[in-house]
């Protein structure tokens, strides 16, 4: 080890000869990183990426997990956009993402906040609302049915104690939606806590000093300095945020299965049912093709509108 | 860190607004966890005082019979089956993925080769191609090869993922390069390298990526849901999602299963919790 600290600075000499010498050794050296590379890129493009196209492909054809699969053209498409239940699962996916993303960024970037500031527990507090995020879904929701659970539940208990009168949470359809995003709202917004808060520990203290000495106070500062500087955790978290909630599945599995008369029903669940229960293979693709679509678009917006050239 | 923005104008005024932030943390954590407290009191109650009203906390005449039936008579034992299949699959994810992802990560980093940035652009597009997309065909390509209702169904898929790699590449990118340099010249092999020198730095990240693999492998849903068939080759979780409707037993029995199944990611993410927190800044890039 002693006598390499001068051969790390110069550069390996080329052999000034051949770029085709220098060609083939980098052919060669790919190929042995590419052998190395190879088990996990069969599993990512065996399971992900081949699947995707494979999907895009069924999305054009007719037919069931086995047997043939017909080329059908555009029908599918024509089909899904005439298709009630897919668009009213289509609305319903939208309406738990408008609902859910817009509260639970702005409830994490408050709490955030809050822990932040104070002096003391941050780590404790911080351990407590990521909590919810390592029990399994379908956990968290048996526990939340028995939360909005009409009869017995606690949440209609202290409803009751400031007069309202019990709302049947999830046999109601036009509070179903609410009582899944309530759910979701509290399992997941531990995870945006703690991006926001990494983000608030790498905003350099001086920028704050500087701020307080020109006689900023409490929360124009939080408004006109810390919100600006958080803008790439911000875009992080809305697209994340964005993307899971467009998937929501377990959830509506083991809450409402969809229910009542699809008031519940997400994409994701659908294309499941069309796919597992009514072996409508062909059909289930191209709903899933939609979503992915959405999914696809939403994301590129946000990352163009929150692309930040800040640094710090 | 107190009054890190500053501005509150007296001494008097910023101790009211701690005092306050504090209660306001406190009410938001006892809001996270008091659902949580719930299932472990349903597990604790005997089924026919359990839907009482108003709803307590703490049950009245507490009892293990849920734990004793759940474990040890319910269908034979088929509680503590699935309980092995979890910790089984869940293994050998965990430490076929932090292998493999540790290698990719490092060649992504550190290795110049053809292909190297479509290759990983590609990787990192399928973290938004939803799971309902690839379902279909992911399920057909495992029935092809003669997987259905086998554990490799969980574990192959499972070896690699776009968030590893990429989580790795991130970390093993801020390591000094020049280490690497150092012991080629001194005649070691790149797989040498590899093991004795990246794997070791690489601890932190990796004991991150280990606990997110963990808790995401132990409470998966949809993809067992639908390759694991049979009742005795189900997960903790699959179970206890089909097994209320199938046989029809009690909510109590079903909140025992869960504190069961909750309790070993607890124990986990109590003693791991700086790595998780440090784990999500990598994740994230930052």
């Amino acid at each position: 080890m002693s006598l390499t600290s001068t051969a790390q600075s110069t550069p390996r000499p080329l052999p000034v000869a051949s770029k085709r010498r220098h060609f083939s050794r980098k052919l060669r050296e790919s190929l042995f990183w590419y052998l190395l590379l190879s088990p996990s890129l069969i599993v990512i493009f065996g399971f992900s990426i081949v699947p995707m196209f494979w999907s895009i492909y069924y999305s054009f054809t007719r037919g069931g997990m086995l047997g043939d699969h017909p080329f059908v053209g555009f029908q599918n498409y024509i089909k899904a956009f005439q298709h009630p239940i897919f668009l009213q699962t289509l609305r319903n996916t939208f309406q738990y993402a408008i609902l859910t993303v817009p509260i639970v960024i702005v409830l994490s970037l408050v709490v955030a906040i809050i822990i932040f500031q104070l002096p003391k527990f941050q780590g404790f507090f911080r351990g407590t609302v990521y909590f919810p995020l390592i029990t399994p879904v379908v956990i968290a929701a048996n526990i939340w049915a028995y939360i909005v659970n009409r009869d017995f539940g606690p949440l209609n208990a202290i409803l009751k104690l400031v007069g309202i009168t019990p709302i049947d949470w999830l046999g109601n359809p036009s509070w179903a939606i609410p009582a899944i995003v309530m759910m979701e709202i509290w399992r997941g917004f531990g995870f945006y806590v703690i991006i926001f808060f990494a983000a608030l520990q790498s905003i350099p203290k001086e920028i704050y000093e500087a701020a307080r000495i020109d006689g900023a106070l409490g929360l124009r500062i939080i408004w006109s300095i810390t919100i600006p500087l958080l803008r790439s955790a911000l875009g992080f978290c809305f697209i994340m945020a964005t993307i899971f909630n467009f998937q929501l599945f377990d959830a509506v599995y083991v809450l409402t299965r969809g229910g009542p008369a699809w008031k519940t029903s997400t994409v994701s669940w659908y294309v499941y049912l069309q796919a597992f229960e009514s072996d409508n293979v062909g059909f289930a693709s191209t709903m899933g093709v939609v979503l992915l679509l959405i999914i696809l678009t939403l994301s590129l917006v946000q990352l163009r509108f929150f692309r930040s050239d800040i640094e710090y | 860190m107190s009054a890190t923005f500053g501005g509150i104008r007296s001494r008097r005024d910023s101790m009211l607004w701690q005092a306050l932030f504090y209660l306001i943390m406190i009410g938001i954590s006892v809001a996270t966890v008091v659902p949580f407290l719930f299932m472990a009191s349903t597990s604790f109650t005997e089924s026919f005082t359990m839907m009482t009203y108003p709803p307590t906390l703490i049950p009245k005449n507490p009892s293990f019979d849920n734990y004793y039936e759940i474990m040890f008579t319910f269908q034979d034992g088929l509680f503590g089956r699935w309980f092995f299949n979890t910790l089984f699959t869940t293994g050998m994810i965990t430490v076929g993925g932090l292998f493999l992802n540790t290698l990719s990560g490092y060649i992504f980093a550190k290795k110049e080769f053809y292909g190297k940035d479509i290759i990983f652009s590609l990787i990192l597009a399928t973290l938004m191609v939803p799971g309902a997309v690839t379902l279909i065909p992911t399920f057909q390509i495992i029935n092809m090869l003669g997987l259905f209702n086998t554990y490799w169904a969980l574990i192959i898929p499972g070896l690699s993922s776009a968030f590893g790699i990429f989580m790795m590449r991130q970390f093993i990118s801020s390591l000094p390069t020049e280490l690497i340099e150092v012991s080629k010249i001194d005649g070691a092999s790149e797989l040498r390298i590899f093991w004795s020198i990246i794997i070791p730095l690489s601890t932190p990240a990796m004991a991150a990526l280990g606990i997110f693999t963990v808790i995401n492998t132990w409470n998966a849903f949809l993809w067992p849901l639908v390759v694991l068939r049979s009742n005795t080759m189900r997960t903790l979780v699959v179970g206890l999602a089909t097994v209320q409707s199938e046989f029809n037993i009690n909510y109590g029995l079903v909140m025992a299963g869960s504190v069961l199944t909750v309790l070993p990611m607890l124990i986990l993410y109590i003693l791991f919790q700086p790595y998780f927190v440090e784990g999500l800044r990598m994740g994230y890039g930052k």
